[in-house]
């Protein structure tokens, strides 16, 4: 499996968000984008899934065109963890998750024991099971985005993509996170997109730095992340420190 | 237990049902429904009125449960785009210019149109739903308050024969739905429930909003302009049938939602089947109360709905 980006560009109006960015994400892979606010990460990642169609260049998973692929076969492929927003209706944690599952599934299709496995499975692996009949919209802002990531997951993606998923996270939570990302069964591409220069720095195969849109630096992590580069990208001194570590 | 819900439900539609054919202005016992003459001809007005009663509420709960998933408003309700000013408007227009002397068919024609035009007007001004669902609320809002001031116009200018026809209409009534209108509008209901059941997956990902509908695999603004054509539809024919008729389909998909859960592919039928509990309720209590005069379906409903609402509202809150 594997989801290449053709130099993608994107503009909202005249400003341009997106700029002639190239990239492949294949089975295994785990890259992570890093960048200031407004550099365009977003927009990257609703450019990869489809959501938003690039002005130039082209997004294709397995050879073929992102947005004109069937809506099922793309949910059973692709599965994007959003920003958190709690929904309006009062959506238990089990049926938000059983919503995911049922992505793959036809309208007429029954839940099969191999279904109810799974959900019950990812719910048990990021620790929702204790609140699962609780309304998703009465939790905390980590527990929503525990939730959102077992709805993902159900999903059994072959591509995954996230939004600052670990962003309301407790440490210990952003490490078991890290860790169910790094040792799912199907290994699927993921893209993480955050603002944790350490837990990027731990965590990436593959490591890119974006301003203005465009891709400044990219490459294994520790040849990215020097103060040199972080300075030139947020504008303001910052490195990482060797040493203990979370992760 | 689960797989008793609908059945329970069914079985409670049919008593209340069949209380609704004997009780009224007076007591018609259930061994006067058939005599040598045949059905007795109480028992068929409150038979029409007993399935109007059932089709109407089924169809504005399942309206308002489409819109509020849809708009993700928990306070959105089946006339919440202006299809009640719509309605009004297109009614009261048959009144004054006299078309409903001329056809029975005239006044539920000139709803179900009026209806469907500020419909039309709303999707327009809201580009077919692509300016998201915020848009289309305020279209709706907007539209409704230009059709009322239409109306308001139509009321000052029509006679006194007219303006009760209006103003009896507007509050709602079930007494004089069409016989002809039932059947059709039995099959709707029964449809609307069954392709709701097809289709509640695409509802519940829709009301997550528009980008994880997408990432759910669906087209986010194809289902937005179609769930809101199609529970547009079921509330202009409940307006044909039976008028305007509020919080039947705010509070039924509210407390079904807080009993059953809101997966809605589930919650389908059992909303329809409350819906219509609740109305055939709600017509029992506006025949019986005050036996001199009947009292308007939708003050009924609103006399009901409302504190059960202000009641769920402080549960809601308190949790």
């Amino acid at each position: 499996m594997t989801l290449v980006a053709e130099r993608i560009s994107f503009s909202y109006g005249r400003h341009r968000v997106v700029d002639d960015v190239s990239l492949t994400l294949s089975s295994g892979d785990f890259t992570v984008l890093l960048g200031p606010n407004g550099g365009g990460k977003s927009t990257i990642l609703s450019l990869l899934s489809g959501r938003l169609s690039p002005s130039s260049g082209e997004v294709l998973l397995n050879g073929l065109p992102v947005s004109g692929l069937p809506g099922r076969y793309r949910a059973s492929k692709m599965a994007v963890v959003p920003q958190s927003s709690p929904p309006t209706l009062d959506f238990s944690v089990r049926e938000r998750v059983t919503i995911g599952r049922r992505a793959r599934l036809s309208p007429f299709q029954r839940m099969s024991p191999e279904d109810d496995r799974a959900i019950e499975s990812a719910m048990s692996q990021l620790d929702v099971l204790e609140f699962a009949e609780r309304p998703c919209n009465k939790l905390s802002g980590g527990e929503q985005q525990r939730v959102s990531l077992a709805a993902a997951l159900v999903q059994e993606p072959e591509v995954l993509m996230l939004d600052e998923p670990t962003s309301s996270l407790d440490p210990a939570h952003v490490v078991k996170t890290v860790q169910i990302l790094k040792n799912l069964p199907n290994q699927p591409a993921i893209l993480l997109i955050t603002h944790d220069i350490e837990l990027a720095f731990h965590c990436a195969k593959h490591l890119m730095l974006l301003k203005d849109g465009k891709i400044r630096f990219q490459g294994p992590s520790e040849e990215i992340l020097t103060p040199e580069n972080l300075a030139e990208i947020y504008g303001c001194n910052a490195s990482i420190k060797p040493g203990v570590t979370f992760f | 237990m689960k797989f008793l819900r609908l059945p329970l439900a069914l079985v409670l539609l049919v008593l209340v049902a069949f209380l609704g054919l004997c009780l009224g202005s007076y007591w018609l016992s259930p061994s006067e429904f058939y005599g040598p003459d045949g059905w007795h001809p109480v028992f068929v007005l409150r038979f029409q009125r007993v399935v109007a009663s059932c089709t109407v509420g089924c169809c504005l709960s399942l309206s308002g449960m489409v819109l509020q998933a849809v708009l993700r408003n928990p306070l959105a309700e089946p006339f919440t785009l202006g299809l009640s000013g719509g309605a009004s408007v297109g009614a009261a227009l048959a009144f004054v210019l006299g078309f409903y002397a001329k056809s029975a068919f005239a006044v539920p024609a000139g709803a179900f149109l009026g209806a469907l035009a500020i419909l039309t007007l709303v999707l327009w001004i809201s580009r077919c739903g692509k300016s998201g669902s915020e848009t289309l609320l305020l279209s709706g809002v907007i539209s409704g308050t230009i059709a009322s001031s239409v109306l308001m116009y139509l009321l000052s200018v029509a006679h006194n024969e007219e303006l009760a026809g209006i103003t009896w209409w507007t509050l709602g009534d079930l007494q004089s739905t069409d016989p002809k209108l039932l059947w059709p509008g039995c099959v709707l209901a029964i449809a609307a429930i069954v392709i709701l059941q097809c289709f509640g997956d695409k509802l519940d990902a829709i009301a997550l909003g528009d980008d994880l509908a997408y990432y759910l695999g669906n087209n986010p603004r194809r289902l937005t302009l179609g769930f809101v054509g199609f529970a547009s539809l079921l509330a202009a024919t409940t307006v044909a049938m039976a008028g305007i008729i509020g919080f039947c389909g705010l509070i039924v998909p509210h407390i079904v939602r807080q009993i059953y859960g809101c997966i809605h592919r589930k919650i389908a039928p059992l909303v329809g089947v409350w819906g219509a509990i609740f109305l055939v309720l709600c017509d029992i209590l506006s025949r019986c109360l005050y036996r001199e005069r009947e009292i308007p379906i939708g003050v009924m409903t609103a006399l009901i709905g409302g504190p059960v609402f202000l009641w769920l509202l402080n549960r809601r809150r308190a949790r």
